[in-house]
């Protein structure tokens, strides 16, 4: 599998994220303030492009040449301020990082910081066994798997239809899943390329480990993948009729 | 036929074909600056004469409501409430009546005293007035449309036919405005290309940067900023700061864990 470049990463966030969006809509992005005071950084990135996005917009590729905070991208879009339109399905997956002596845990000396990363890699294989994502943004404490829609869904009337696929979606995959009056403005995915959010002098970066750009589904696809996980015969029972077949 | 009569004859056959482009070339500019100047008529001039008196009763109307408006009062009532200055309908008339100032203006007290005379007059001095009259106003918009369709018809023909022109080795020039758009587009031709590159540049650097940041040894942040939290374990055993962590995304969405200590 090809990791993408960080160009290639950046422009197919942002092509996933406002793939299908009405006329007037912004991606709202937005530096993480973390432990510098004042209001956070915001940027709110016109979607009038109906294809592809070649670029990264010379605000964001100025703010990725110049700022080590973390950056992130709202998952809904914005029409006047509003969150107007889902185009994009996200699976968030929480990791913290230990420290301990990576040869030795039991002993004082030694110690580093260190991600679970078997953990971090079992997750994206867990959400990719589900349904191919359109992409996995590995964040370090936060990986994010987006899986892209073909139409996006209008939040001013399928709001709770949409909050609904994301819980579904969660409980599917084994991710965090959203409460029920999340609120859709608020809910982001880190940009790759910038720091980690919560770590300012962490050296790792956000990067993206899988990217079809032009992969989507419909959400009928999605519904069907779900109840197909639902209905599916539970392991230990798979196991048992082996067993009582093989006897 | 021997070889200088066919030379010749190519000669004179090249010659006439260059008169003939450069007469085509003559004829098409001649018929730009002809459309040209119907489109500049059709924008600028008058209505015809039958459109004008059409509006000649509105606009004696208008005066004659204007001055009624403005002088009426002073005209029955007197100016002001100065008690010198009456009017002709003032209740104890006794000395000099003063007129209204309005009155000294002709054309409005012949619109409000004798509004069909004075659109008869108007009607006769506009007549005599020689103008020459475009389309009425309602296909004004429909006939200069049809104008600048032609216009550019023949601008890309003349364009064209210059190009073939210059190819074929006459010396012609394209037409000032022609010169200047290309020039212009050229300039921003360049100046996109020039864009891309540095954005190209830029973004190649990020990724060369980005991928070698990928291999580096992970820095120690212990070194930097020494862990003060201790940590504390659930009944499952797992952190409590993994479980702010998640829970901080159930509420608000916001994204960034902290760290768990073994």
């Amino acid at each position: 599998m090809n990791i993408p470049t960080l160009s290639e990463a950046v422009c197919g966030l942002l092509t996933i994220l406002s793939h299908g969006a009405g006329a007037g809509s912004t991606l709202q992005c937005q530096a993480n303030a973390g432990r510098r005071i004042g209001a956070p950084t915001e940027l709110p990135l016109p979607t009038r492009h109906k294809g592809r996005v070649e670029w990264i917009p010379s605000a964001l590729l100025t703010a990725l040449e110049q700022d080590s905070a973390p950056w992130s991208a709202s998952l809904a879009l914005q029409y006047r301020g509003r969150v107007s339109q889902l185009c994009v399905l996200a699976a968030v997956f929480p990791f913290v990082r230990s420290y301990f002596n990576p040869k030795d845990p039991a002993r004082s000396t030694g110690k580093r910081w260190l991600w679970p990363e078997d953990e971090i890699t079992a997750a994206q294989l867990r959400a990719s066994t589900f349904l191919l994502p359109t992409q996995i943004i590995d964040g370090r404490c936060n990986v994010t798997v987006l899986w892209g829609l073909e139409t996006p869904l209008d939040l001013r009337s399928d709001g709770a239809r949409a909050i609904d696929l994301l819980q579904r979606l969660a409980t599917a995959t084994g991710a965090v899943v959203p409460a029920d009056d999340v609120d859709l403005a608020s809910l982001s995915i880190p940009i790759p390329g910038f720091g980690i959010a919560g770590h300012p002098v962490d050296a790792n970066r956000v990067r993206c480990t899988l990217l079809n750009a032009g992969h989507a589904y419909s959400l009928e696809a999605i519904d069907a993948a779900l109840r197909a996980l639902s209905t599916a015969t539970p392991a230990p029972a798979r196991r048992a009729r082996k067993q009582e077949q093989a006897r | 036929m021997n070889n200088n009569d066919t030379l010749a004859q190519l000669v004179e056959k090249a010659a006439a074909i260059k008169t003939q482009m450069q007469t085509r070339i003559d004829d098409l500019r001649k018929m730009i600056a002809d459309l040209a100047r119907q489109i500049r008529h059709e924008e600028q001039a008058p209505v015809p004469l039958a459109e004008i008196d059409s509006r000649i009763p509105a606009f004696v109307a208008g005066r004659r409501a204007a001055w009624i408006e403005a002088n009426g009062n002073g005209l029955i009532l007197g100016r002001g409430d100065s008690r010198f200055v009456r009017g002709l309908g003032s209740p104890g008339y006794r000395g000099t009546i003063w007129p209204p100032e309005g009155l000294n203006n002709f054309l409005d007290v012949l619109c409000t005293a004798r509004p069909d005379e004075a659109t008869q007059l108007l009607r006769s001095l506009v007549a005599a007035v020689p103008f020459e009259a475009g389309t009425p106003s309602g296909e004004r918009p429909a006939s200069i449309e049809r104008l600048k369709v032609q216009l550019a018809e023949r601008e890309a023909e003349e364009e064209r036919t210059v190009d073939e022109a210059v190819e074929a080795g006459l010396a012609v020039e394209h037409r000032p405005e022609v010169r200047r758009r290309r020039e212009n587009e050229a300039a921003a031709r360049a100046a996109e290309e020039r864009a891309v590159a540095e954005r190209r540049r830029r973004q190649a650097v990020l990724d060369e940067e980005h991928a070698r940041s990928e291999g580096a040894p992970e820095r120690d942040p212990a070194t930097i900023m020494p862990p003060t939290r201790t940590t504390t374990l659930d009944a499952d055993g797992a952190p409590v700061s993994a479980r702010a962590s998640a829970s901080t995304y159930l509420k608000t969405g916001e994204i960034g864990g902290r760290d768990g200590v073994r």
